[in-house]
């Protein structure tokens, strides 16, 4: 359990500081904005801004500290899944990046799904679409990798 | 590649776990090791030999020489 350590005061840092920063930065921009001090919509997006970067940050922190926790195999496990199961999910979003670009797909999708979304709709569904199939080719390569040698 | 890992640890009537703290890693690994189903790396084949006081070449077998 000691060896933990890092990876629960990272997780903490990270999550329970994200979450007081959310909080008094939310206090502090109701107050200044409230006093004339910066427009409600400006001290919003600094505060959203930080809090995101932050928080990704501080993922990449606890996945530093995890990856040192762990032993090398189950390190050569995430090696595998991120390599095979992340660029077998990025091959599959590129089947839908090169269909919903140009050609004769690209109006049967648009017929399908509809085509009257807002620009800002496209950008999250396209990031959430990118993302989605690498972390279930990754989760399915681990497992995979994982049971193949790790069994018994 | 074959290795002599499970022999070298019934000569020491150690469990997987034992062996696997003697590494620090875990006993599944050195489970995986032992089954060739996993190949250590180069720090940790130095250190597998350190433990048993063996050179390396006498505990893993290259299977394709």
């Amino acid at each position: 359990m000691r060896k933990w350590r890092p990876v629960i005061k990272a997780t903490v840092i990270t999550f329970g500081g994200g979450l007081l920063f959310a909080f008094l930065g939310g206090i502090a921009v109701g107050y200044a904005s409230s006093s004339g001090w910066i427009a409600p919509e400006m001290g919003e997006l600094i505060v959203t801004a930080v809090f995101a970067a932050a928080i990704m940050a501080g993922a990449l922190w606890i996945g530093a500290e995890w990856m040192r926790v762990i032993d090398e195999a189950a390190r050569e496990a995430h090696k595998a899944a991120w390599y095979w199961g992340g660029t077998a999910g990025m091959c599959v979003s590129g089947v839908g990046l090169i269909l919903s670009s140009a050609g004769p797909w690209r109006d049967i999708i648009a017929r399908e799904i509809g085509s009257g979304g807002s620009p800002i709709d496209y950008v999250s569904a396209g990031a959430a679409l990118m993302i989605a199939p690498m972390l279930i080719g990754y989760t399915v390569v681990w497992v995979w990798w994982w049971l193949a040698r790790m069994r018994g | 590649m074959n290795n002599r890992l499970k022999v070298l640890r019934a000569e020491r009537d150690w469990s997987q776990a034992q062996l696997a703290e003697h590494l620090g890693v875990s006993r599944q690994t050195v489970n995986a090791l032992e089954t060739g189903r996993y190949d250590p790396s180069l720090p940790l084949a130095f250190k597998i030999a350190r433990v048993f006081g063996q050179p390396i070449e006498s505990i893993f077998l290259d299977d394709k020489a």
